[in-house]
């Protein structure tokens, strides 16, 4: 997602928005003229938040984005949007047209102040912005920085205790927690449960993080090009498992290894 | 029940959080070290930190120390301990 600017709808003067939101009021506005329909590219996020405008303003709003629709619709860029309103069917189809995203995030969403930070923060596709529920199905739906959903079923907060109420959900420390009451989950435990991408990017990052002796043998081995075949007194099996950390080697196993490197394990474990 | 340890007034109003929550994600024994956006786990085993990015060196010594020292320690890993008997330090 490339898109870095928030863009808020508002008619309220920057003074009272202050009061409101102090992140808020400081985000640049969307006008409502031809020129505007520029800032409907993919730069851009709009954040439309009910408590920002009065009703005759959003009218305002619908007027002009019934008007431009087609251009809006058939950009090939579009902006996303972010908002807490209560959409209809008829908005939302029409959202869905101009925007290309839409969070829609009613039920539960981050305070202002942090969703603001999150939204421009480096790592917001592993941070939560909103959450919705629905009773009937027992899901909760919630909504990532990077603007995309992840759907969780109540069993997995329930097995955290079978106490916890769903209704009670709240998002805090910049969409890392989920808290029910005192009970609280850690984000990234969603994530790892149910994002298979998340997964893969943790196993990526291990592997260039894991300081144990195995990952370091496997990224100095890849380094100076030498094969898991090339060790005399190892064989290409146990190699692997070691690198794999399949098994723990043996202090004469690293003192075979080092040798034929030509490198003390000091410096081996520097890579 | 999440534990949220208690640090000195400044780290604290700076926005830094110390935390066990109540499911984090499954590895080895840590408390959370959470500061708006970011979080760094702080493994209870050797008392190493256990992710290289964000870059350790924007942890706040004085917190580290603060965590370290053996009566909060302490105090952390016999959290964990009961919240996660299943996995303890």
């Amino acid at each position: 997602m490339t898109a870095m600017n928030l863009i808020l709808y508002s008619d309220k003067p920057k003074k009272k928005a202050l009061k409101t939101s102090d992140e808020f009021s400081k985000l640049s506005r969307l006008e409502l003229n031809p020129e505007s329909v520029k800032s409907f590219n993919d730069e851009n996020i709009i954040l439309l938040f009910d408590e920002m405008f009065t009703d005759k303003s959003l009218k305002n709003l619908m007027s002009f984005l019934i008007t431009h629709q087609e251009e809006l619709s058939h950009r090939k860029k579009k902006a996303s949007l972010i908002t807490n309103i209560e959409l209809s069917k008829a908005i939302e189809d029409l959202f869905h047209e101009i925007f290309r995203k839409v969070a829609d995030i009613q039920d539960r969403y981050l305070h202002n102040e942090e969703l603001v930070d999150v939204l421009r923060s480096e790592n917001k596709e592993e941070l939560a912005i909103g959450a919705a529920f629905d009773k009937t199905l027992q899901i909760v739906t919630l909504t990532k920085g990077d603007l995309t959903k992840i759907a969780v079923p109540y069993s997995f907060f329930y097995n955290v205790s079978e106490k916890l109420k769903i209704d009670s959900l709240e998002l805090s420390d910049f969409g890392q927690t989920i808290k029910f009451g005192k009970i609280e989950i850690s984000f990234d435990s969603v994530l790892y449960e149910y994002s298979e991408e998340y997964r893969k990017k943790l196993i990526k990052k291990r592997r260039t993080e894991n300081r144990s002796f195995g990952a370091c043998l496997r990224r100095y081995r890849q380094l100076k090009e030498i094969k898991q075949s090339d060790f005399k007194a190892i064989t290409e099996k146990e190699i692997g498992r070691i690198e794999n950390e399949k098994v723990m080697p043996h202090k004469s196993t690293i003192k075979s290894i080092i040798e034929e490197l030509g490198i003390t394990e000091e410096d081996l474990l520097t890579y | 029940m999440a534990e949220e340890f208690k640090i000195s007034k400044t780290l604290k109003n700076q926005g830094w959080k110390v935390k066990i929550r109540d499911k984090e994600r499954n590895e080895d024994p840590h408390v959370s070290i959470l500061f708006k956006t970011k979080t760094w786990r702080l493994n209870l085993r050797d008392k190493t930190i256990m992710d290289t990015s964000p870059p350790e060196r924007e942890i706040p010594k004085e917190l580290l120390e603060e965590i370290k020292k053996d009566k909060k320690f302490q105090e952390i890993v016999d959290s964990w301990n009961k919240m996660y008997p299943e996995n303890k330090v």
